[in-house]
């Protein structure tokens, strides 16, 4: 049994001109220990996806319209709070993309890490402190001691991250949940918290989706990979195979269209146009208003998951072709 | 090549009052501390560095939109630093800018065809048959619909509006643009888009750029030499080829080192690998002494925490300030 | 691209308070008391002020529909004159109040050296509770109309100005002001087209509530006695008057009482309509 299956979720958010979808029939799996990286742009649904999954989707305006998020073998949609609440934490963690105002200014850190630990255990204060020094040791915070009485202003943004990782893994979370950790880090940064996620990950043995913009955080961290555009998943793939072969012209654009080190170019390869909004997605296929194969065919219907190699699916009629 | 802009010993301090009620103290923030930089005509100098390293403060003081504190700016051989307000505002006319947030760079009550005529109405053009003709040929030359010129920009994608603001500074025909983060904030998708456009217009109509960015994939593609900036001084600048191939600073080579790899297989981290370079960027309220980078320096020797390091050239144009590359303090 | 998308902010802004019902609802309220103080010499031709002693006290009827007091004045031809005078009122106040917070505001939130000086006069005024302040400004001018007018600006200019000076220190910041600028915009410029219009919203909200704050502490005056003198017809004027006869006569009372509550309650819901679709920070995103 995986440790998450998600089977054809389907979720829909209330806008000012009507009901849209968010994401689309996404199934997936993660086993325990394994690493899925999610790629996806604006309004591709991957973080509605982390959100329903940690049972904080705002409802209204978004309502979940069908499928199943079966972890550890029962069904998170049927999940009341309460049981929900108690999932979060020991079950399933999240990390945000902003660290600041992942943390609440008016509680030191140390307070806020043994709140984490105090709402899911029975442990003496003292247990608590100790744990929580333990657990900032752990995310690599110098001084952890003199560290828990700090609040987050005192701390710089890559602190920060670290300091909300300790409070997500402090109660050795199965699942991490990571929507764009290092999306406003700096590199240097970035490149620290990506090396102290993977450490985690093999001194826990937890499970982690990653999800991202960055094909790079991918190449550096993931196992498997989720392709996801406008709210439906186009190609998946190990990571290997998918920087090898991508197969569906979506991939293929967004791993050519970013400059990288080691190559020269005198001209980008650019993907035209731009993301469709929610409301005005292209018939068919939502990717073929943009892309450089579309045959008439693309915009009839909307074109489904098919798997080509092992492991290896990508929804686009057109992957024979265009080999 | 001619310099088109040249900055010397460029400062800028912003005044930061922290302290209790009764004890106020006022504390300098050094956003830029001390900076020499030449733009040659014609070319693209990329500016990279981490957040806080002062590159978009030093982007507007090049062209004026800030004071400097101390310094100055010779422009196509005009010293700009002291012009009176008068004077500034025609010598505007040949700098431009192009931001880095599609959406708070477009008034959102201006309709498109007022936002890139208003720099020509600015310096005294009407609203006339040529103004509007002047449009219609900025908005082909951006790749946007002449249809779109009475939209307004809560309809237009990121990067329709990042072609708007494009369209907005290049209209007065300037020879400098300081692009500040222009793809950053757009999906990555999009990026593309917008660095070949600024390319190609850079072909067309002779411009120089300053192209600010943390992204060094994309400095490395769109610039001709780099300027690495770290806590307020520029610590090193060279060809980009020799830059990306012979990095000589220690923070250079650590930023490049930091880069995400471009395929799995490239994968560098095992159990215990460490991380490039440790510790985070220091404030600039009270940057370290000596050379700024020594606190995280994995090379760093005694005279990095005394002695700030001079630029010195380490090969073909290209400049170094660090004491590894010229011991001793600077003669 | 679709028709519904060629609009122009101003448009699309319309489009979504007729879909705001309170805000319509509020507009209707407002907007009978306002026909009704357009209307007044058509609607009510009696003379508010005219005397009859022999038809004092006398209850709503076909020929007095809300009465009359105790000089036998028509408490309609009062009540609804009562209501030109307060839309008058209310709107000079509104008027002196855009022009001048405006102004104030966007000094001080534009120019930075003004900042301080413009900000602690005004903090200075605000720190009166606004009717004291009112009373003492009447109590010093004399208590007509007009000075009712002047005091009540006094009042009220110093929350506009701050609620400008907000706007305009965010708006200041913006890229396009930093564009118009790097253009070699003057300041005058970059305050007509880019800082004012963008600063109109958060005022316009904060001017409807004003015009409902004007009208309820007109009514405080002339009730407590300080406001336009008697027997000039007034909401407040009418009330006091009518306090002594509240068991006997209680139409005098609850009449411009009520007018005063949907007046109020009106101008507040067009106002709550105004800030859920103008200010951005409360509304959903797309």
């Amino acid at each position: 049994m995986s440790l998450l299956e998600v089977r054809d979720l389907t979720t829909s958010f209330q806008t000012g001109g009507g009901e849209v979808t968010a994401v689309e029939n996404i199934s997936f799996s993660l086993e325990k220990g394994e690493i899925l990286g999610i790629v996806g742009e604006s309004g591709s649904g991957k973080s509605v996806t982390a959100l329903a999954i940690m049972g904080l989707l705002p409802r209204p305006p978004a309502r979940i319209l069908g499928g199943s998020i079966m972890f550890e073998g029962q069904d998170l949609l049927r999940l009341s709070d309460r049981s929900m609440q108690r999932l979060r934490g020991p079950g399933i963690a999240m990390v945000f993309q902003e660290p600041m105002t992942s943390l609440n200014p008016v509680f030191t850190i140390g307070e806020q890490i043994m709140e984490t630990i105090g709402a899911h255990e029975s442990l003496s204060q003292k247990d608590r402190f100790a744990r929580a020094v333990e657990m900032l040791e752990k995310v690599g915070i110098p001084s952890a001691t003199s560290r828990m009485t700090d609040y987050p202003h005192q701390l710089s943004g890559g602190q920060r991250q670290r300091v909300m990782l300790a409070i997500a893994l402090v109660c050795r979370p199965k699942l991490l949940i990571a929507d764009e950790p290092t999306t406003a880090l700096d590199v240097t940064i970035q490149a620290q918290i990506l090396s102290l996620l993977m450490d985690l990950r093999d001194e826990f043995g937890m499970a982690i989706m990653m999800i991202t913009h960055n094909m790079g955080v991918i190449a550096e961290t993931a196992d498997r990979v989720l392709v996801m555009y406008a709210g439906r998943t186009v190609e998946q793939a190990p990571v290997g195979r998918l920087f090898d072969h991508p197969l569906h012209p979506y991939t293929r654009g967004l791993l050519s269209c970013v400059p990288t080190l080691d190559q020269d170019q005198d001209r980008l390869v650019a993907i035209p146009g731009s993301l469709p909004e929610p409301s005005r997605r292209p018939p068919g296929c939502r990717f073929s208003a943009r892309c450089s194969y579309a045959v008439p065919a693309c915009g009839e219907s909307i074109p489904p998951l098919a798997m080509f190699e092992p492991g290896h699916a990508a929804a686009c009629i057109r992957v024979r072709d265009i080999g | 090549m001619a310099a088109l802009l040249e900055a010397i010993g460029l400062v800028k301090h912003y005044d930061v009052e922290a302290g209790g009620f009764f004890r106020r103290t006022r504390t300098a923030l050094r956003a830029v501390d001390g900076v020499d930089l030449t733009i040659r005509s014609g070319e693209t100098l990329g500016l990279v560095g981490e957040s806080g390293c002062g590159k978009s403060t030093l982007g507007r003081l090049l062209i004026r939109l800030i004071p400097a504190t101390a310094g100055q700016v010779v422009f196509d051989g005009q010293e700009i630093t002291g012009l009176s307000p008068k004077a500034l505002r025609a010598a505007r006319r040949a700098m431009q800018i192009v931001f880095q947030d599609p959406f708070g760079a477009l008034n959102p009550r201006m309709s498109v065809e007022e936002t890139i005529m208003e720099p020509l109405l600015i310096h005294g053009a009407r609203r006339s048959a040529e103004t509007r003709q002047a449009v219609t040929r900025m908005l082909d030359m951006v790749g946007l619909p002449d249809s779109t010129r009475y939209r307004f920009p809560h309809e237009f994608s990121g990067g329709q509006r990042q072609r708007i603001g494009i369209a907005r500074a290049l209209i007065l025909r300037p020879k400098l643009v300081v692009c500040d983060e222009p793809v950053s904030a757009l999906d990555v998708s999009v990026q593309a888009q917008i660095v070949n456009l600024l390319s190609d217009l850079q072909g067309e109509l002779g411009l120089t750029y300053l192209f600010i960015a943390h992204d060094l994939g994309v400095v490395k593609h769109i610039s001709t030499r780099v300027a690495v900036m770290y806590l307020g001084k520029v610590v090193e600048v060279a060809d980009k080829r020799s830059l990306y191939a012979r990095p000589s600073h220690p923070y250079t080579q650590a930023l490049l080192a930091s880069v995400p790899v471009t395929h799995p297989s490239q994968r560098k981290r095992g159990v215990g690998a460490q991380p490039v370079i440790a510790g985070d960027i220091p404030t600039a309220l009270a940057p370290p002494s000596g050379c700024r980078f020594h606190t995280r320096c994995p090379h760093v020797m005694p005279v990095c925490r005394t002695d700030e390091p001079a630029m010195r050239p380490v090969g073909t144009g290209h400049d170094v300030a660090c004491h590894l590359v010229a011991p001793g303090p600077p003669m | 691209m679709t028709e519904a998308r060629r609009v122009s902010p101003v448009r699309a802004t319309l489009r979504r308070l007729l879909h705001h019902r309170l805000f319509v609802l509020g507009c209707v309220l407002f907007g009978i008391v306002l026909l009704v103080a357009i209307l007044a010499p058509v609607i009510a031709p009696l003379d508010p002020n005219k005397l009859s002693m022999r038809n004092k006290f006398l209850p709503p009827s076909r020929d007095f529909i809300f009465g009359t007091d105790n000089f036998g004045r028509s408490l309609w031809s009062r009540v609804v004159w009562g209501a030109q005078l307060s839309m008058f009122i209310g709107a000079a106040v509104v008027a002196i109040n855009a022009v001048l917070g405006t102004l104030i505001g966007a000094a001080a939130g534009y120019f930075k050296r003004l900042d301080n000086g413009l900000m602690r006069i005004n903090d200075a005024l605000m720190a009166f509770p606004a009717v004291l302040l009112a009373i003492g400004v009447t109590s010093v001018l004399g208590p007509s109309v007009n000075d009712v007018i002047i005091a009540l600006a006094i009042v009220y200019t110093p929350r506009t100005a701050r609620i400008v000076r907000s706007s305009v220190i965010v708006l200041r910041e913006m890229e396009y002001v930093q564009a118009a600028l790097a253009a070699g915009a003057g300041h005058w410029r970059i305050l007509r087209h880019h800082i004012l219009p963008n600063a109109m919203a958060p005022l316009i909200v904060q001017l409807s509530f004003l015009f409902a704050y004007a009208v309820l502490t007109e009514a405080t005056l002339s009730f407590l006695g300080v406001g336009a003198v008697p027997p000039t017809p007034t909401w407040g004027n009418i009330m006091a008057e009518g306090r002594q006869y509240m068991i006997d006569a209680p139409w005098i009372i609850t009449i411009p009482g009520a007018a005063l509550m949907i007046t109020v309650l009106g101008l507040n819901l067009l106002g709550d309509g105004l800030r859920d679709v103008l200010d951005p920070r409360l509304r959903i995103q797309q």
